[in-house]
């Protein structure tokens, strides 16, 4: 699949995911993977920087498999943001498939 | 590559996070690691499929607002130090210089001004000094005229204007102290009035103070809060006006031209 797909709605699948439920890495990883295919490199990134512009926050919980884990948790601003997010993703693809039926037909 | 060594290259390339920072994203990164081993892969397998770890630091100091390239551009100066240096002096230099100009301009004025105003206070000072010199001269010239006078009209003559003389100071000193009783009335009454109206003025004081605070809190006092203060100031101006009046000790030579005055006409 084209990167340049991948990295556009990576954003939204991810906040669209954590807004679900709190998740921590590695589970969101196999989450997004469903959707797409996607390299689990980007997405530690990805949450990192979500975190500091303070669309997530973090806590850490105990678990009996292993050292306390980072769980990610949507904030008001996460959810506006998605919102935003699903809503550009909306018009893009509508405008995308409008442009293509128009053409199919030449 | 292991696991240690990839949280070695990351550590390296991160390094300019902060530590906590840096722990944070390193303990993530081990625990994927381990339960991606838990779940079968190998360290290697699990390392691979996070793809270039330059792309993935980089990543990760974008989300720091980090300069990604910051190592490599060390070299290169942000600024032109030695410019910007230059720069700076040289405007530095054409403030002072032009600070220097006004300054002397102004500091010229103010001389000429000052050599005026001791022009103007030189002869005043001198005129006085004349007017008083010559006052003085004619003093002397009378006290000369009647000792000689006296003198040609022998003993009685003399013993006749020394009393005289003694008369005359006696009633130059009477003058004087009738002045003196004067000014003291008249100060007196001056400072009384100045004194009575002063606390007048301190009591409006009072009255406008504690009607700002019944206005502040929403009565209708705004017109008698203005009176007030009208009052006030009357009172103020009336006071200082009384305290001008006060007649201050005039200063010596002013003095003995005075009494040399009340002696042309007793």
């Amino acid at each position: 699949m084209n990167a340049q797909f991948k990295k556009g709605v990576l954003e939204l699948i991810v906040l669209e995911s954590i807004r679900g439920r709190d998740m921590y890495g590695y589970e969101l990883v196999e989450e997004v993977s469903k959707v797409i295919d996607v390299n689990e490199g980007t997405i530690y990134p990805l949450l990192k920087r979500l975190t500091n512009e303070r669309y997530f926050e973090t806590y850490l919980q105990e678990s009996t498999e292993g050292p306390p884990r980072k769980y990610y948790h949507i904030t008001a601003a996460g959810i506006l943001y998605r919102d935003r997010l699903e809503k550009e993703w909306l018009e893009f693809s509508h405008g995308v498939n409008a442009f293509l039926k128009e053409r199919r037909g030449t | 590559m292991t696991k240690t060594e990839f949280i070695l290259e990351l550590r390296k390339n991160l390094a300019v996070l902060k530590d906590e920072e840096i722990e944070d994203i390193v303990e993530e990164y081990e625990q994927h690691i381990d339960m991606k081993v838990q779940s079968g892969l190998t360290e290697e397998e699990a390392i691979e499929d996070f793809g270039s770890i330059r792309e993935l630091c980089r990543e990760i100091l974008e989300a720091y607002h980090v300069k990604s390239d910051y190592d490599q551009g060390k070299a290169r100066p942000v600024i032109d130090l030695h410019r910007f240096c230059s720069e700076g002096k040289k405007a530095e230099a054409f403030v002072e210089n032009g600070a220097r100009m006004a300054g002397g301009r102004l500091k010229k004025m103010i001389n000429r001004l000052r050599k005026g105003l001791d022009q103007l206070a030189e002869n005043v000072k001198s005129k006085m000094l004349s007017v008083s010199a010559a006052m003085k001269r004619e003093k002397i010239k009378a006290e000369k005229e009647e000792k000689t006078s006296a003198e040609k009209r022998g003993v009685i003559g003399r013993f006749f204007s020394w009393m005289v003389r003694w008369i005359k100071a006696f009633v130059r000193w009477g003058i004087r102290l009738a002045f003196w009783c004067i000014r003291m009335i008249w100060n007196g009454f001056w400072i009384c009035t100045a004194f009575f109206i002063g606390v007048l003025g301190l009591l409006a004081l009072f009255f406008v103070g504690m009607l700002a605070v019944f206005l502040a809190q929403g009565y209708p006092v705004a017109g008698i809060t203005i009176g007030v203060l009208g009052v006030f100031l009357c009172c103020g101006s009336v006071t200082g006006a009384c305290l001008c009046l006060i007649k201050r000790k005039k200063p010596a030579m002013d003095r003995r031209r005075g009494e040399s005055d009340y002696e042309q006409n007793p």
